[in-house]
């Protein structure tokens, strides 16, 4: 169960552990390392981690906020586990395609069609 | 913090007549603090929600360089000044920090196959994304970029 100052929103649903941000700006360096070192802890508590992060409630984010996500990504297939991304708003998908990560993410439109997405 | 009207380096393009700026140092606050000024500036040019997140975007990949290589927030005299004119056409944006500054040519191509899993080396793409011009100092410690509103 989250602290009460985390910086994340967690549910667990048919094995997936869902993950949303309670930040609308994911700006802060400081903030950015609590958000990587949270969600790294839910990752390392799972054998077999299946994670998808929303970003539903997200306006804004830097490239340090990707570097985390990149971060999260290598941890994630260390543990041959999956990760999707869900919810960009149209403005932070263009982030994606011009650092070309939209190659590298598996990136879904809602958080249902990424559900349907878990193998 | 502090507001002035300033005038640029030789080496880069001068900010405009009635530019202002606010100096800051390195912390959450005084970063913050800059996100701010530059909201309302935009705010107040009628900016829509595409040119406002293209101006804060090459901002925030610009204070955290800044923030990253220039000096340590541990020392009392380390400061980031942000010079910055928006007007409803175009936006002028120069940052500058007391540290040594970083050679911008070093930074490897992040949208390479190989470089794709790296977690660092975006922000000077994005600020070169979403900005028409992007101009380091040859010292490495001052950035200028400037964008019209299309």
């Amino acid at each position: 169960m989250a602290s009460p100052d985390s910086r994340l929103r967690i549910q667990h649903q048919n094995g997936v552990t869902m993950v949303e941000f309670v930040d609308r700006n994911i700006l802060d360096e400081a903030n950015i390392a609590q958000i990587g070192s949270e969600i790294s802890a839910l990752i390392e508590s799972d054998l077999n981690p299946r994670l998808l992060i929303s970003f539903a409630s997200v306006e804004h984010l830097s490239s340090a906020a990707l570097g985390a996500l990149i971060n999260i990504n290598n941890q994630i297939k260390e543990k041959d586990g999956q990760l999707r991304l869900s919810d960009i708003n149209e403005q932070i998908i263009e982030v994606f395609r011009i650092t070309r990560l939209d190659r590298l993410f598996h990136i879904f439109p809602s958080t249902a069609e990424a559900m349907e997405s878990f193998s | 913090m502090a507001s002035r009207e300033s005038s640029g380096p030789d080496d880069l393009p001068s900010p405009p007549a009635k530019a202002q700026s606010i100096s800051i140092h390195p912390t959450t606050d005084g970063l913050q603090c800059v996100r701010d000024s530059i909201d309302e500036a935009l705010r107040d040019a009628d900016y829509d929600r595409t040119n406002a997140f293209a101006v804060r975007v090459a901002l925030e990949e610009a204070l955290c360089n800044a923030a990253r290589h220039g000096c340590s927030p541990e020392d009392p005299n380390c400061t980031i000044e942000v010079v910055y004119h928006v007007t409803p056409e175009d936006v002028y944006l120069r940052i500058t920090d007391n540290g040594p500054g970083f050679d911008p040519t070093a930074i490897p191509d992040p949208t390479l196959d190989e470089n794709l899993e790296s977690a660092t080396g975006r922000g000077l793409l994005l600020m070169r994304a979403y900005m028409n011009s992007v101009q380091y100092s040859p010292s490495g410690n001052c950035v200028v970029m400037t964008r019209k509103v299309p």
